[in-house]
């Protein structure tokens, strides 16, 4: 094809829309690092249930992100040497990281829906797994008090669901105290402020509010993260590679 | 789902007065007055003031009755020990409130029926209420997919045809290339 002004232009296009790509890469590489560090540390609710793809999909977004650097990168290099073989080698192997992406940003918005589409999933591994033996128990009971403590909450929708249902903490302690103490208001040096009270449900003594709000939005921000960004960056690569196969055709 | 069916008739011996015996709700100041084993139940007002009350209550599945005599005076809208109050402070002045009292030893599942008079003369009158109190196995919760939002179906819909389209186009692309080699 002939060198004239189109083909410098497109060239120009595709060199400048690499460059962003780059940027847009590492900066999908950051979100997905800071998503899978979990600040939040609700990661054994979702692991505990086994839908824990949001994580997986953390992951995955963390090479692929960096993949996209790295490939945009030589993007720029294949452009400016005008080679038909290096723009070959970027073509497929943008396509590769590109597949790999749009796996990450679906498994994790559909586990997503599966976690905290409606309050049941956590309700029922809460009153299953707080205070139960063994790891999951373990792991589900700190989980909760660190929410309990830090959000002032109780329970998934309230503290009723602590009498509505039966659950591993009513068998293994007993009716007289009808939910963790964690549920109960607590002075500065975290003794509760009155245990009787707490007891009996007096709401001025005791978080009256449900913890699924709090673990919704934080799934919700993790997600929207990884799926919708991934999404964003997934509709730029495609008018580039789209672009650059033009290019690769007129080369 | 095992219901426990609370009948409760509180029964007032003083003038024609009219006393209904409720279980305490949020509105009261507590989180609910349904245990799984005890109720929280609201006081006879301040007129019936120094009149001992009883609670008889039965439980209509086994027809086991039980009776608690003399469990308090009514109250002069004062403070009394086993009665659950509730004391507010707003850092001027210490108000206390008189909120119900709470009947343990319950049976989940089973029916009661309460009786209460006022240890006194005549003039019984009758005052119900029914309750129920259930407890759910929490392992019929249906924890599957509730719904496929809006986001997922939008999301996988364009990278599953974005994704067909760039592997058409690369195929075509090549095989262009190739073809005109």
């Amino acid at each position: 094809m002939a060198d004239g002004k189109g083909f410098t232009c497109l060239m120009v296009i595709l060199i400048l829309g690499n460059i962003f790509g780059a940027a847009a890469g590492l900066a999908l590489c950051a979100l997905a690092i800071w998503v899978a560090v979990d600040q939040f540390k609700l990661y054994p609710i979702s692991g505990v249930s086994g839908k824990d793809d949001i994580f997986a999909g953390a992951w995955i977004a963390i090479f692929t992100g960096f993949a996209f650097f790295c490939m945009c990168v030589f993007g720029i290099l294949a452009a400016a040497k005008k080679s038909r073989a290096l723009m070959l080698t970027y073509l497929i192997l943008m396509l590769i990281i590109y597949i790999f992406e749009c796996a990450s940003c679906i498994t994790a918005v559909t586990h997503r829906d599966y976690l905290v589409g409606n309050s049941n999933l956590v309700k029922k591994q809460m009153l299953k797994y707080y205070a139960a033996d063994g790891d999951s128990g373990s792991r589900i009971t700190l989980t909760w008090n660190k929410v309990m403590k830090e959000v002032e909450c109780c329970g998934t929708d309230g503290p009723v669901d602590w009498i509505e249902y039966n659950s591993t903490f009513r068998e293994k302690f007993g009716t007289d105290y009808p939910w963790p103490t964690h549920c109960c208001k607590r002075k500065n040096n975290y003794e509760v402020v009155n245990v009787e009270a707490c007891k009996n449900g007096q709401n001025t003594t005791m978080f009256t509010k449900g913890c699924f709000n709090h673990i919704e939005s934080v799934f919700s921000r993790y997600t929207w993260a990884i799926s919708w960004y991934g999404f964003a960056v997934l509709m730029f690569m495609f008018w580039l590679l789209i672009l650059a196969m033009v290019y690769y055709l007129m080369l | 789902m095992r219901t426990m069916f609370i009948f409760f008739g509180m029964l007032f011996t003083l003038s024609n007065a009219e006393f209904q015996v409720s279980l305490l709700k949020e509105s009261d100041g507590v989180v609910t007055g349904r245990f799984a084993d005890s109720l929280l139940l609201s006081l006879p007002p301040c007129a019936f003031a120094t009149q001992s009350v009883t609670l008889e209550y039965n439980n209509t599945d086994t027809n086991e009755s039980k009776t608690l005599v003399n469990i308090f005076k009514v109250l002069p809208c004062r403070f009394r020990r086993d009665i659950i109050s509730t004391i507010e402070n707003n850092g001027q002045f210490t108000t206390s409130r008189n909120l119900g009292y709470q009947v343990t030893n319950l049976t989940t599942g089973s029916t009661y029926r309460f009786l209460t008079p006022v240890a006194s003369k005549q003039n019984l009158k009758h005052s119900f209420c029914m309750l129920f109190i259930s407890v759910k196995d929490p392992n019929q919760i249906d924890s599957g997919l509730p719904a496929r939002s809006g986001a997922m179906v939008v999301i996988t819909v364009i990278l599953s045809v974005s994704m067909f389209i760039l592997l058409v186009a690369l195929i075509v692309t090549v095989a262009h290339s190739l073809g005109g080699d």
